[in-house]
């Protein structure tokens, strides 16, 4: 496991969240220590790149707002670049929290998945995941398509919770869906033949600012996610970036 | 005298007068002059009688429809040669604008190149008229948004690649951080 870290990048895409961010990069460091960690700011309003700078990892400062999908994407093309095997993924909202690392990274290091998701609904305790339920019933939905889709159970689609190696890192820092990333993530992968795994974790509610999906959005969210996995399967597989040619030296 | 015919004999004379000083300016621009004298003179008759292009087939609706659809084409096509020649706009966009344009002023030359739409769907001259500048639009809408979404995708990659080169530089002042 040790060696798998050493070669590990935690990236944190954070927006607006300089009030939770020395706490959850301590949190890190606690977990998996010695690890590199990497903050994307994506151009917050607030204090958020000089607030991650002051506690010494390597920081992002994206000069325009991306969105999720862009702002994770500038991670993996940084880790991709500078020749990290595995990357982390943990938001700066506090909603994953570091602890539960160490389950992600002993699922990938038996070696047989491309990607790890920490999921929600796995284990089999109610009490740790609140959520509304019209948001709750969105969820379960996307994870019966997603499942259906991937041919493989999905029970979380939303979680950006995960772990990825290498040949992901590769693919995805070429491409990589803009918004709400995480479901259509899921079936690309699929469909270039990586392997995913989820494996259940505790989330803790959000300490400090608001989802990326308000309530109004939460329609939007289904509309936009439903269409690009409708889309992506009428787009044939890019075979140059499928799991058996993906290059995993810099060109 | 009714309003409208005074209305428009202030239009016409100014038009005219326009004309006459792009006409007589340093920096000739004699043709477009000469065109807005011509138009000003005929909107000039046309105030002072009504009635006057009567006999001249111009009370039919696709007659004074044509006009409209020449005065438009040509609208179109000089803003956007306009603009093309002050580097305004790029080639690759202005092309769609040109094509509408001489679209435009070949349905206002001959009114019949529209006969096959309205033959087939029933319409009027003027109801397929609209709809073919309707459908031009929106081509030109969903240029807009192809071009956009190219630019999206640029501008991720240009933010991305700007953000790493800057902490790369950090970095570096970071180790060359002068001693003492």
């Amino acid at each position: 496991m040790d060696d798998i870290l050493k070669k590990t990048l935690v990236i944190i895409p954070a927006f607006n969240e300089q009030a939770a961010l020395p706490s959850l990069i301590a949190e890190v460091r606690l977990a998996v220590p010695g690890t590199d960690i990497l903050v994307i700011n994506d151009c917050s309003l607030d204090r958020t790149a000089a607030v991650a700078r002051s506690t010494g990892v390597f920081v992002l400062d994206l000069p325009c707002n991306l969105g999720v999908g862009g702002a994770v994407q500038a991670g993996f093309r940084f880790a991709y670049s500078h020749g990290y095997d595995y990357i982390i993924r943990c938001d700066g909202d506090g909603q994953h929290p570091p602890s539960e690392i160490p389950k992600l990274v002993k699922a990938m290091s038996t070696g047989d998945v491309d990607l790890v998701v920490a999921s929600r609904f796995l284990e089999n305790d109610k009490e740790s995941y609140k959520s509304t339920t019209f948001r709750h019933a969105g969820i379960r939905g996307l994870a019966f398509l997603l499942t259906l889709i991937c041919r493989a159970r999905v029970t979380d689609p939303t979680s950006g919770f995960q772990m990825m190696n290498r040949p992901l890192i590769s693919y995805f820092s070429r491409s990589y869906p803009l918004d709400y990333p995480e479901p259509e993530s899921l079936a690309l992968l699929r469909r270039q033949g990586y392997r995913f795994r989820e494996v259940g974790a505790r989330f803790r509610p959000r300490t400090t600012g608001v989802s990326s999906i308000h309530s109004g959005g939460a329609f939007y969210y289904m509309l936009k996610v439903g269409l690009a996995l409708a889309v992506d399967r009428a787009r044939p597989v890019d075979i140059r970036f499928a799991r058996h040619n993906i290059p995993l030296e810099m060109p | 005298m009714t309003l409208q015919q005074i209305i428009l004999a202030v239009i016409s004379l100014s038009m005219v007068g326009l004309g006459i000083r792009m006409v007589t300016q340093k920096q000739k621009r004699f043709f477009l002059g000469l065109a807005w004298i011509t138009i000003g003179i005929g909107c000039a008759l046309a105030a002072y009688n009504p009635s006057y292009f009567h006999d001249k087939n111009a009370a039919s609706l696709v007659f004074r429809m044509r006009i409209v659809l020449g005065f438009l084409s040509a609208l179109v096509l000089m803003i956007t040669l306009e603009a093309v020649r002050r580097f305004a706009m790029e080639e690759r966009y202005a092309l769609i604008w040109v094509f509408t344009g001489v679209i435009l002023l070949i349905f206002a030359i001959y009114p019949d190149a529209v006969g096959w739409l309205a033959a087939l769907t029933g319409m009027q001259y003027v109801s397929a008229i609209t709809m073919v500048v309707f459908a031009f639009l929106l081509l030109v809408a969903f240029d807009f948004s192809l071009a956009l979404s190219e630019l999206r995708a640029d501008q991720r990659r240009i933010c991305q690649h700007a953000a790493e080169l800057e902490l790369r530089i950090k970095e570096l002042e970071k180790l060359n951080r002068p001693r003492g």
